[in-house]
């Protein structure tokens, strides 16, 4: 297997989320990720740049966040780094998920799903930079042959 | 893959209910999309929704808010939302936040329309 690792670009938009998960299927793909590990860390992803894009920044420039995801050999391990607002997002508050349906609250779920989603969620601040280390089993049922 | 990141939202009407279709994904640049179509279909008077989720590759909790929010709405009109064609991994996350609990959550879009 190549173990190479997948780099990935982008800036303070949430249109980007949609491209970033497009790397990620093809890069799991090519590395015989199991799909259900693949849609963990689309999902994490997308619910940590979400809330760093949309509450991260204090002002209108542009800002880049940088992705990493390096195959290890019985994890994956995704490496988030950005120069938004110091947030550590490693002891995320638990929803009330046995609450009814009209007292259930409807903010917090994001970071929940993150934690359920990962296996471990590390947070490091350096500098002006906010560094957060993802990583996730890849204990998932091998995909199917393709064709 | 084309097209597999962008979300259209197709609905058809059914005597019992207006049955809406997600295609593609949802999540926080894109949930407007879904959550303008629904506002559309509750404020003219529709009170009952089958989400038939058959084409809905993924959804973050940008999206699952909205479903939150239109289930209180229809049950707070006396209505009622229900949802159907969950792809397993979708309905995984469901599972995890909890959402099968307090949501009506049928195997096929027939099951729904015969739950009501």
């Amino acid at each position: 297997m190549n173990e190479e690792t997948l780099e990935i670009s982008l800036v303070n938009d949430l249109k980007e989320i949609a491209r970033v998960a497009e790397h990620i299927d093809e890069f799991c793909a090519s590395q015989d990720i199991a799909l259900e590990v693949a849609y963990a860390i689309n999902l994490a992803l997308d619910e940590i740049l979400t809330n760093t894009i949309s509450y991260g920044y204090d002002d209108d420039a542009p800002h880049r966040i940088e992705i990493s995801v390096r195959p290890e050999v019985e994890a994956l391990v995704v490496v988030i780094v950005d120069d938004s607002a110091a947030f550590d997002l490693s002891n995320a508050p638990t929803p009330d998920t046995g609450a009814s349906l009209e007292e259930r609250p409807l903010g917090g779920l994001g970071l929940f799903l993150v934690h359920q989603m990962m296996d471990s969620v590390e947070y490091r601040r350096e500098g002006e930079r906010n560094i957060v280390t993802l990583k996730k089993n890849k204990t998932g049922e091998q995909r199917p042959e393709d064709g | 893959m084309t097209n597999e990141n962008a979300l259209s939202v197709q609905t058809e009407r059914n005597e019992k209910a207006v049955i809406v279709c997600p295609v593609g994904r949802v999540d926080g640049s894109n949930v407007g999309v879904l959550e303008s179509a629904i506002r559309e279909l509750l404020d003219a008077g529709q009170k009952t929704l089958i989400f038939d989720f058959e084409e809905l590759n993924y959804i973050s909790s940008a999206g699952l808010r909205v479903l939150l929010v239109t289930a209180r709405r229809t049950q707070a009109e006396g209505g009622k939302a229900l949802f159907c064609g969950l792809a397993e991994h979708i309905a995984h996350v469901f599972e995890i936040s909890g959402f099968t609990n307090i949501l009506t959550i049928c195997q096929s879009r027939s099951e729904a329309l015969a739950a009501l």
